[in-house]
């Protein structure tokens, strides 16, 4: 049942090691993660040779505390779920959070694994958070400065970013 | 181009910005000098007449028939981005999209969308989207002894310090109401800086009427996370960018949380003890790319 090794991507990735967590970038689908030690642990040990409870022993011994086999599977999920393991895991895995934070029980706040995402934004909406010109809109005050939302002269019903 | 190329063209100019040659042609040179005020701060005049972006702005008017007027016309090279009658709306399309555009294209600086103060010899970085009140924030630390850095921009070097943007600070009064009033640094009774500083505080925050401001520090991997949410190039250049960022808030305290009035909390920050006076000791970034970066 436990013969699984699952593998981590490596294609497509940006990373950078921060010591405690570790920030990943994904080129294709411009997301951005940051795994806490924990999750960071169980990326690493995704080398497509390692069972899970061999998993749970090593990052044990890494971290320095007992690694319940619900940690790496958590772990796994929510890798899973950010694009970041090159082979899908089991539906056996697939038990609810919930279940597997009550299996980790009073150990849960130490070795949880967290991975953190954020879509990366492009230039104009970093720039201002705001809808650039001629980009749909729904109130005032969402577009880009000095244009306001009025409706759409070709499109009845519709509004856009447009003159002041 | 072409097509463009072959139009009559009255003046134009050609400029670099954080290194980023940029050329503007307009149809009427009395437009010109109105387009130079747009410029970004620091703008050099070009050594070389090619550039890597052309706008051209066909300047429109009254025509010798009664009651028809000719549009405006802008261009970023051969895409249109603007068909107006309003001269002034094409003048503010053309600066929005020079500042994005030399922005994201920067050689050696990493914008980030925030607003930033000096003080003590720290810069304060304070990113968020538009209507966070983070020019509001930035004017009560001017006004309060903070040195003027930008309302808009965090030019962040290849150090992870701070560059300062002198666009004058604009504060809308509402989301709905009335135009945006713009300040110079001197009319806040403040100064602004000209010296690139580290970065001593990263603050993530926004406004909410009567909230006590009791900000919390944030992981360095989730502190890059928050800025990464507001800088230009991110997608561009992911690589460099958290490069860049990582430097950053490992030399910085980051925190985030909601605040009140502005000039509370600008008393706060700059009259208690969150700022950091002594740097930690920059962290080791360790790279690995795969196939990207």
């Amino acid at each position: 049942m436990e013969s699984m090794e699952p593998r981590a991507r490596t294609s497509r990735l940006v990373t950078r090691d921060l010591g405690d967590e570790l920030l990943v970038y994904d080129l294709e689908r411009h997301k951005a993660y940051c795994l806490n030690q924990v999750a960071m642990q169980v990326f690493r040990h995704c080398d497509g040779e390692t069972t899970i409870p061999d998993m749970a022993l090593r990052i044990g011994n890494a971290l320095g505390v007992p690694v319940d086999e619900q940690a790496v599977r958590l772990g796994l999920v929510r890798l899973e779920k950010a694009h970041l393991l090159d082979n899908p895991v089991t539906q056996d895995l697939h038990t609810s959070r919930r279940e597997m934070l009550r299996t980790l029980g009073r150990a849960a706040a130490v070795v949880v694994p967290l991975v953190t995402a954020i879509t990366v934004p492009t230039s104009a909406q970093a720039a201002s958070g705001c809808i650039p010109f001629g980009s749909p809109c729904t109130g005032p005050g969402q577009c880009c400065r000095p244009f306001s939302c009025n409706n759409s002269i070709g499109n009845p019903g519709m509004k856009t970013c447009g003159g002041t | 181009m072409e097509k463009l190329d072959r139009l009559g063209w009255a003046a134009g100019l050609a400029f670099t910005a954080y290194g980023v040659s940029v050329g503007v042609r307009v149809s009427d040179s009395s437009v010109l000098e109105r387009v130079r005020a747009l410029l970004p701060p620091g703008w050099k005049p070009a050594r070389k007449p090619t550039v890597r972006r052309l706008y051209s702005l066909i300047v429109g008017g009254p025509t010798a028939r009664p009651g028809v007027r000719r549009v405006n016309l802008l261009y970023s090279d051969v895409a249109r981005l603007l068909r107006t009658h309003d001269l002034e709306e094409a003048l503010a399309q053309l600066e929005l999209d020079l500042e994005l555009y030399i922005a994201d294209r920067a050689s050696r600086r990493t914008f980030v969308h925030a607003g930033v103060v000096g003080w003590n010899g720290q810069a304060i970085v304070i990113p968020g989207d538009s209507f966070s009140g983070k020019s509001s924030l930035v004017k009560a630390l001017v006004k309060a002894g903070a040195t003027y850095y930008s309302d808009e921009f965090a030019v962040l070097d290849e150090r992870g310090r701070v560059h300062p943007y002198p666009i004058p600070l604009t504060i809308r009064p509402a989301r709905d109401g009335g135009p945006p009033m713009k300040y110079r640094a001197e009319e806040l009774g403040g100064v602004a800086g000209v010296c690139p500083l580290p970065v001593g505080l990263v603050l993530i925050t926004c406004y909410v009427s009567g909230t006590r401001f009791r900000p919390r520090p944030l992981s360095v991997g989730r502190a890059v996370l928050e800025l990464l949410a507001h800088t230009l190039p991110a997608r561009r250049r992911p690589g460099r960018v958290l490069d860049a960022l990582s430097r950053v808030v490992s030399q910085a305290l980051v925190l985030r949380g909601t605040r009140g009035e502005a000039e509370e909390t600008a008393r706060r920050i700059l009259g208690g003890d969150l700022l950091r006076r002594e740097h930690s000791a920059p962290l080791s970034v360790k790279v690995s790319v795969g196939q990207g970066g």
